[in-house]
Formats: C-alpha cells, sequence, structure tokens
C-alpha cells in the first residue's frame, strides 16, 4: 500500500511542483473554456497563452521573494 | 503538415531525453566506480527495457483514444509538465533555486553506495541503484515521448529524438567515464519547459476548439511568447529578490 502511494505521489510529482501554480492553471483553463463560446475567434488563443503567461511570471516572482 | 510538425516534437524530445539520461548516467557511473560495471551495466540495461515497454505499452493504447479527448488531456497534462521545467528553469536561473550539479550528485551517491555493504556474487544493491536512476529519470522521457509521440503521427520521430539523446550520452559516457558536468542543463530544461508549454497550450486549445491561425505559425508564436515569460519572469523574480 505504502509502495503504491509512494509511486503515485511520484506520478504526481511529474506534473505538479507547485500547489497554488497547478490551482492557478487549472482554474484558468476552466474559466477560459466557460468563457470560450462568447470570446471573438481571433482573440480566443491568444488570451488563453497571455493567461498562461502570466501566471508562470506572477508564480517564479512570488517564490524568488520567499 | 509542414516539416515542424515532426522537427519540433523530435527537437523536444531529444533535449528533454539529453538532460534526463545525462542525470542517470551520474548514478550509473557512480555505482561503476564504486561496485564494479557489471552491476551498472545490468542495472541500466534493465531500466532501458523496462522504459521501453512503458512506450510500446501505453503507445499503442493511446491510438485508440479520441482526437478531442487525447487533445485535452495530453495537452493539460503537457502543459503542466512544461510549466514545472520552465518556471524551475527561471527559478535556477535566478538563484533561488540550486542548479543541478553532475559533480555533487555524484560525489553523494558515490559515497552511499561505498557504505553500503556489498554481497558476494552479484551486487544486487549496485544493480537496484543504477536500474532506479534509468528508470526514475526515464520515466520523464516516456511521458514526453507518448505525449508528443501520441498527435501528428509523430511517434517516430519523438522515439528517434530520445533514441539519439540516449546513444549520445551513452557514447559519451563510455568515452569519458565521469559525469557530464558541463552540460548546460538549466539552458537546456527552460528549452524544453518553453517548446512542451507551447505544445501544451496549441492542444488545449484544440480540445476547446480554439482556431489558430496557421496552426504550425501559432506554435511558433507561442515558442516565442514562452520565451519572453521566462525572460521576464526571470528579470521580475531578480527584481523582487534583491540584491545577492
Amino acid at each position: 500500500m505504502s509502495r503504491l502511494r509512494g509511486m503515485l505521489s511520484r506520478a504526481l510529482a511529474l506534473f505538479v511542483d507547485d500547489w497554488p501554480t497547478t490551482v492557478a492553471i487549472l482554474a484558468w483553463l476552466l474559466a477560459f473554456a466557460a468563457a470560450m463560446p462568447r470570446l471573438p475567434h481571433a482573440a480566443a488563443g491568444p488570451l488563453l497563452a497571455c493567461g498562461l503567461a502570466i501566471i508562470l511570471v506572477a508564480s517564479v516572482a512570488a517564490r524568488a521573494r520567499r | 503538415m509542414t516539416i515542424l510538425q515532426p522537427l519540433l516534437p523530435a527537437a523536444s524530445a531529444f533535449l528533454a531525453s539529453l538532460v534526463e539520461f545525462v542525470e542517470a548516467l551520474t548514478i550509473v557511473l557512480a555505482v561503476g566506480a564504486t561496485r564494479g560495471w557489471r552491476p551498472a551495466v545490468l542495472g541500466a540495461l534493465g531500466g532501458t527495457a523496462l522504459l521501453l515497454v512503458l512506450v510500446v505499452a501505453f503507445g499503442g493504447s493511446l491510438a485508440h483514444v479520441p482526437e478531442r479527448t487525447l487533445a485535452l488531456v495530453v495537452g493539460g497534462l503537457l502543459l503542466l509538465f512544461g510549466m514545472r521545467w520552465l518556471r524551475k528553469a527561471c527559478l535556477r536561473a535566478t538563484g533561488a533555486l540550486a542548479l543541478h550539479d553532475e559533480g555533487r550528485a555524484f560525489d553523494r551517491a558515490s559515497d552511499a553506495l561505498r557504505r553500503d555493504s556489498s554481497t558476494p556474487g552479484l551486487d544486487w544493491s549496485g544493480l537496484v541503484t543504477a536500474l532506479n536512476a534509468v528508470v526514475l529519470e526515464g520515466i520523464e522521457v516516456v511521458f514526453i515521448v507518448l505525449a508528443l509521440g501520441s498527435r501528428g503521427h509523430a511517434f517516430a520521430p519523438v522515439v528517434g529524438g530520445a533514441a539519439t539523446a540516449f546513444v549520445a550520452v551513452a557514447a559519451l559516457g563510455v568515452a569519458v567515464h565521469r559525469p557530464l558536468a558541463r552540460v548546460p542543463e538549466n539552458a537546456l530544461k527552460l528549452a524544453v519547459g518553453v517548446m512542451l508549454s507551447a505544445f501544451g497550450t496549441l492542444w488545449i486549445g484544440e480540445a476547446f476548439a480554439v482556431e489558430w491561425p496557421g496552426r504550425d505559425l501559432s506554435l511558433l508564436a507561442l515558442v516565442a511568447g514562452y520565451g519572453v515569460a521566462a525572460g521576464l519572469a526571470t528579470a521580475v523574480a531578480r527584481a523582487r529578490a534583491g540584491p545577492t
């Protein structure tokens, strides 16, 4: 059981390094998916990428200040 | 499909595999230097075989997943994976996290292996240490190969990129017999983080029905955008951290 838990936590660690960053990414994806039908076609892709880039910058800046 | 379609995934797989195999090689070399080359080579070969089994087993099953589901799941995981590498590389560039030091990793592993008493016959402790190192570092390569190879019929070039990195690192390891401390790991991790985040964003956007203009051109724009964001993140973090 503990070996299985160890394997699962290792698998999770492949994708999650910092929980607040992961939660922010997932929240942004959910918000984007919900807003997608109302977004102008040309703006949707750049908006998705800009939100993710802002999360990256904010996450690195917050960790560096700690 | 343009030349970018197989080229960028293959280059991403090559660079990511290079980083991971260099880290695995450090431990395999430590096993070889302290416990003998037989357990080191057998452990490394066993680990490589295990990784190949994972690629073949999961690679085949991904072909049956519907395209949109694949874009959502693989794109999402690739995005989280790429952003993790990118964030870490930015923090290492600012000094907020220590750089990975292959020389120190080699010394640490060698010390631990020397303290561990050897048994007569095949050195199982050395073999398991080498096998563990290859599997643990290689599991990230397996994920990247499966994720990048799963879309756009890119499986062969992606496997080719990873295999080329494996052969290059193994050949260098045989030639120099010491850790490859001069490989610019953080710069490579940053480049891979940028590329994987770009692929993840492109694919998850497709899952949400985003119409990317000129698909491959959008991929290049995303790579450039994440490169700029990483540079900005590093600069902001340096300014926030203050003078050291």
